[in-house]
């Protein structure tokens, strides 16, 4: 029993080898760590309500809890499996169903995991915030959850119980999930607003120009960002599996390449001579924060700087760039996490400590991005696609005129201080 | 007059008997004359699937199409003759009914809200709003709403607003606030339409409780 164990612990992927045992403490650290990604979802659902309009308040922070939910089940069930069990052909999982673990520290890693795939799921909410009905959105973050993330997941994290995915076995690194997390969600969120379409007047009809559609709570962003800012110190520091001496230097990396994002938009948004806004301050240090999560454990802080203050400009470039598109990502969700998020798993090749400007640990990192686009955008767009085509993603005009609070929760997020009275009052 | 057209006409008028009363024929030609007028007989599909929605879809548009299809390749002295002149008179009965009917209390209500709105716009803008409603309310109604709704907002007059029921009047709202997203942009438009309702509900509680129907 102890060979096959030691034969067990040779095919596993040398972070998750160090963590596996029965230390106490990296238990308390990896609970307390899921526990910090959870609360990510805090600063997910205030984040997206308050860049949304008070009509749609609610039914924002209602598609943030509930992806969570059904995510967190669906992946307990079936996307574990997918992504950790027993993975012979290097493409996906296929054991661990519904798991039964003979040891704990396995319940621990699933609990960690599990507050990963919720995490990449609920991506898509912000960025097709206001008009996509709440039935197919729920429909399309299980499938993202139970099968979009977990299979491209197994092919960079996946073998925890034996074998290895091929992107692994080809050398891609990607740490905490700038790729595997974030962009795998950011894409899935660009199928979902290509599908949905805008929302009502976001873009001139005439000269195609943008418009600026401002949230109704600010105060409500910062405070989501200052969450997200939190909980990242767990999203990272977690997924070294273990409370080792490590621990600080990749907290120390997340925070600098948080304030250096914020940073970056600063100075992107001054030498553009735009004006410098909260939601585009905010924006800069989550993509500083997505930037630097694959190569966290990998970098000195210097490159931690770097990394997280390109992430940054990208963010505002990438906003732009959606507009130009006529794209409408109601939060910015997308630049955030899909292209900070490639960058950032640029980056972590390229400033690998011990290894740095390594040309061709930067070619297979390219690699891994192209193929989590290749994978994500085409899955969730058909999924997109049929959701809407099968049982319809794209909220009426008269329930975007209501506001989705009212038309698909029969509630409202600000009943006293309404002062948009365009929808029925609610009986009673 | 285009003698295709005028077949074509004569095909649906002689096909169409069978499944509709002449109410609703009257309704399916008018569609008819509105939309598809000029279109070859090729597309006749279209037409059917649009009548088939404007009556709820009771109808087995796949044997109409293949009856149509069956008429338009007879001889035209099989087929009944041009239904123009029982259009024609339907046409005139209709304008001549619009002023019979009164604005209610509720329809009157969402007219000082529409009034209210299109006061706000400017010329340059008023222009625009009517170029978008006029592709919006040709896509939503047809048989002669479109004309009632068009003229409505052309000569600001409630009493065209009397012929529809609370559902239309639903209906003819969003296309109106459609319409003002898409040339002020939706905050604007929310602004708008939110300080014009609070102002009618301030001023005129009950007219405030019954624009509630239609918003």
């Amino acid at each position: 029993m102890k060979q096959l164990a030691l034969f067990l612990l040779v095919l596993l992927p040398a972070n998750t080898q160090a963590a596996v045992g029965d230390e106490p403490v990296n238990t308390v650290w990896l609970v307390v760590a899921a526990a910090l990604v959870f609360f990510m979802q805090t600063g997910f659902a205030l984040l997206e309500s308050g860049m949304s309009r008070s009509k749609n308040a609610v039914n924002v922070v209602m598609k943030n809890y509930m992806d969570v939910c059904l995510g967190s089940m669906v992946f307990w069930a079936l996307g574990f499996g997918i992504m950790f069990g027993i993975n012979e052909t290097g493409f996906f999982g296929a054991s661990h169903w519904l798991p039964q673990f003979t040891d704990e520290w396995s319940y621990t890693f699933l609990l960690f995991q599990i507050m990963f795939a919720a995490t990449a799921t609920t991506i898509a909410s912000g960025a097709m915030a206001e008009r996509t009905r709440y039935s197919g959105y729920l429909v399309g973050a299980l499938v993202i959850t139970g099968l979009i993330y977990p299979i491209f997941g197994s092919w960079v994290w996946g073998g925890f119980f034996g074998g290895k995915g091929w992107l692994s076995e080809l050398g891609f690194v990607d740490f905490a999930g700038s790729t595997v997390v974030h962009s795998v969600g950011a894409w899935c969120a660009l199928a979902g607003i290509m599908v949905v379409g805008p929302r009502l007047g976001r873009f001139d009809p005439v000269t195609g120009v943008a418009r600026l559609i401002p949230g109704h709570n600010l105060n409500n962003v910062a405070l989501g960002g200052f969450i997200l800012w939190l909980g990242w110190f767990g999203f990272n520091a977690g997924s070294t599996l273990q409370a080792d001496s490590s621990l600080g230097k990749i907290a120390l990396n997340t925070h600098l390449a948080a304030c250096a994002g914020a940073v970056g938009t600063f100075l992107a948004q001054t030498l553009m001579r735009k004006p410098v806004l909260l939601t585009h301050t905010i924006n800069g240090s989550l993509g500083g924060l997505v930037a630097i999560t694959a190569g966290c454990a990998t970098m000195s802080p210097t490159y931690a700087v770097i990394t997280g203050l390109l992430g940054g400009v990208l963010v505002i470039l990438g906003s732009y760039l959606l507009e130009l598109l006529q794209l409408d990502d109601a939060v910015g969700a997308i630049p955030v996490h899909g292209f900070a998020g490639v960058w950032g798993t640029l980056a972590a090749g390229f400033f690998m400590e011990g290894d740095l400007f390594n040309l061709q640990q930067l070619g297979i990192q390219a690699v891994g991005c192209v193929v989590a686009f290749l994978w994500a955008f085409p899955a969730a767009f058909l999924t997109y696609w049929l959701l809407d085509k099968l049982i319809g993603l794209r909220a009426s005009h008269l329930d975007q005129q209501r506001g989705l609070d009212y038309s698909e929760h029969a509630e409202r997020g600000y009943p006293e201080f309404d002062r948009l009275p365009l929808h029925k009052p609610l009986a009673g | 007059m285009d003698q295709q057209h005028v077949l074509q006409r004569r095909a649906i008028y002689t096909v169409l008997q069978e499944w509709l009363d002449e109410e609703k024929m009257v309704e399916a030609l008018l569609v008819f004359e509105e939309h598809h007028k000029g279109k070859p007989s090729i597309a006749i599909h279209e037409y059917l699937t649009r009548i088939n929605h404007l009556f709820e879809q009771t109808m087995d548009t796949r044997q109409i199409r293949r009856r149509l299809m069956e008429v338009l390749v007879r001889r035209s002295s099989d087929l009944a003759p041009d239904p123009m002149p029982m259009l024609q008179r339907a046409q005139a009965r209709s304008a001549s009914e619009v002023f019979d009917l009164q604005p209610s209390a509720d329809q009157m209500a969402l007219h000082t809200l529409i009034s209210e709105l299109m006061r706000k716009a400017s010329a340059g803008q008023r222009k625009q709003l009517h170029e978008q409603l006029a592709k919006q309310l040709a896509k939503r109604f047809v048989n002669g709403s479109y004309d009632l709704l068009a003229q409505y907002l052309i000569s600001d007059n409630p009493q065209y607003l009397a012929r529809f029921d609370d559902r239309a009047l639903q209906d003819f709202f969003t296309v109106i606030y459609v319409a003002c997203c898409e040339v002020l942009g939706p905050v604007m438009t929310d602004q708008w339409f939110g300080s014009a309702v609070f102002q009618i509900r301030q001023n005129n509680s009950a007219a405030g409780e019954r624009l509630n129907r239609y918003l």
